[in-house]
């Protein structure tokens, strides 16, 4: 019975995975090899589409690599800082007043960006900071605190509420008591957020394309647009650099997967 | 005063923009001159006339509902199937997830080299029968099939976890009353796991909803909305008339749409599924 349900388990997962064994294979095969026997082994092995994609002449993989990895880095931070400080200070007000918020936190988390990517673009115009990576974070910050905040929220309800009055009545002011109190207790809460946000910012396509324009820096999924829509590619080196710029948001779930499930059920169950 | 940088924010960045959506769909606006002309409600009115509009909705809803069977029936078969503690089983459960991790125009390019015309699948086909050629992308009712494809491969990743999850909160103890009572093993998921699986299925749909009326990224990659428009979602349609063709009111009033049906379409799943789970 056990040995039928692995067999049938992992015959059911190869299938299900061919595609990104796919992808993997075939980074490291030469044109001809992957026309002609896609799903095989590589013939001769090489690393001639890494290299290709390098070393372009417009540093397109180099440029979007350090461009995501700097406003990503910045949002989660600003996501980390403002929801978890979003989700202490409702602890504090009235019930009513903490619904009305949760009502607009549930309403934005389940808001599909294109809808309000028109006037996002107007007020980032009307502020100045169209086309720059500022508008482009503080955007991704403010449409994943619904998250975060929930996230954080299903956490604060673990802790005690004589720790935070203790805390007052040994003279600690709200920011204090944020920073020494609350904060320690939400790192568990907080590696879910980082990777969950992470993610999803790393990912995302067509806020950058918009709030970005043409003519601003690329992120590595506009990069990758780009790429296929600037040079006749061959699939070699778009798969290479597929594998690259997945690479970090692989290995960083490989190493929290436990935080990153945990993180979705906290946030998709409140 | 900690809470007041987050909800500046929140409110300039997120409820700002959808009450300005629809205070733009009574206008005429162009992004080029900057110029805002109330014209009421002929922005709704053209709207009934716009055959691509109503295209796009039906693709949507078809995707949609395509996505929500096939990404749930196949999660709940992932799920019983994995939900063991065997070291094997876990490892199995860590990979599974993957194509939930990378970025939908990723996957949207995965399924572009194995689906064009002289792609991987059809290289394939070709080893056994010359005769065969399908166009899994350049034909309309191909391109639908193949997009959808491509959405529930991450979908199933996404609803397995969420079913495993759930199934670790059911007690053993209710499956060995079962086996007891002499159930099989339909009666078994019908009357056992189904009702008990109601909390995951409610996060499933929904997330599955959200994520079909935002669909863009992979129907880029696979079809760019082709053949013709046959393939073109509403997202696209929005940006399109909106920073293509630079009509921003009238792409506006799409959005207040969209956001009506997609609003109460997940208000509809989340109080229908929240009933469903209370009543078991």
């Amino acid at each position: 019975m056990f040995s039928r349900q692995l067999l049938l388990s992992v015959l059911l997962s190869i299938i299900f995975l061919f595609p990104l064994y796919l992808v993997f294979i075939n980074s490291f095969k030469f044109e001809n090899d992957i026309i002609n026997n896609p799903g095989s082994f590589p013939e001769i092995f090489t690393l001639k589409n890494y290299l290709s994609i390098f070393f372009k002449s417009d540093d397109l993989l180099v440029n979007s690599f350090s461009n995501s990895l700097i406003f990503t880095s910045i949002s989660i931070f600003f996501v980390l800082i403002l929801s978890s400080m979003l989700a202490f200070s409702i602890h504090f007000l009235n019930k009513k007043l903490q619904n009305v918020i949760f009502i607009f936190l549930l309403l934005g988390l389940i808001l599909p960006t294109p809808i309000i990517l028109i006037p996002v673009f107007t007020i980032l115009k009307f502020i100045n900071l169209n086309n720059t990576f500022i508008g482009l974070i503080l955007f991704f910050s403010a449409y994943y605190l619904p998250f975060g905040t929930l996230v954080f929220r299903g956490f604060m309800k673990n802790i005690p509420q004589e720790m935070i009055e203790a805390s007052f009545i040994d003279g600690a002011n709200f920011f204090i008591c944020y920073y020494k109190i609350i904060l320690p207790i939400l790192k568990p809460a907080a590696a879910s957020v980082i990777i969950i946000t992470g993610t999803w910012v790393w990912n995302d396509f067509l806020n950058p394309l918009i709030l970005l324009g043409p003519l601003q820096g690329t992120t590595v999924t506009v990069g990758l647009y780009r790429m296929v829509g600037q040079y006749s590619i061959n699939f070699g080196e778009l798969y290479a650099f597929m594998v690259l710029i997945s690479l970090p948001v692989l290995i960083a779930y490989l190493f929290l997967q436990k935080y990153f499930i945990e993180g979705l059920l906290a946030g998709s169950t409140k | 005063m900690l809470i007041t940088p987050a909800l500046f924010l929140f409110t300039l960045l997120i409820i700002l923009p959808i009450c300005l959506t629809v205070f733009y769909s009574f206008f005429k606006i162009s992004f080029l001159t900057n110029k805002y002309d109330f014209i009421g409600f002929k922005n709704f009115y053209k709207l009934t006339f716009k055959k691509e509009f109503f295209n796009s909705l039906q693709i949507v809803l078809i995707l949609t509902i395509i996505a929500v069977f096939v990404s749930n029936f196949i999660g709940i078969i992932f799920a019983k199937l994995f939900n063991n503690d065997h070291k094997l089983f876990i490892i199995l459960r860590i990979l599974i997830f993957t194509p939930f991790i990378l970025s939908p125009i990723v996957i949207g390019y995965i399924f572009v080299t194995i689906l064009t015309d002289n792609g991987i699948l059809n290289q394939f086909i070709s080893i056994f029968n010359n005769q065969i050629k399908i166009s899994w992308l350049g034909n309309p009712n191909m391109a639908l099939i193949s997009i959808s494809i491509a959405l529930c491969w991450q979908l199933i990743a996404f609803c397995t976890v969420i079913y495993l999850a759930n199934l670790k909160n059911i007690p053993k103890e209710l499956e060995d009353a079962a086996n007891i009572d002499g159930a099989n093993k339909i009666q078994k998921f019908r009357y056992l796991d189904w009702p008990l699986l109601a909390p995951a299925l409610t996060i499933n749909t929904v997330v599955i909803l959200i994520s079909s009326f935002k669909l863009y990224d992979r129907v880029l990659a696979l079809t760019g909305g082709g053949p013709g428009r046959s393939t073109e979602t509403i997202a696209m349609l929005i940006i399109r008339t909106a920073f293509n063709e630079n009509r921003v009111g009238f792409a506006s009033s799409m959005s207040l749409l969209l956001l009506v049906i997609s609003g109460a379409t997940t208000f509809i799943a989340l109080i229908y599924l929240g009933k469903r789970e209370v009543e078991n």
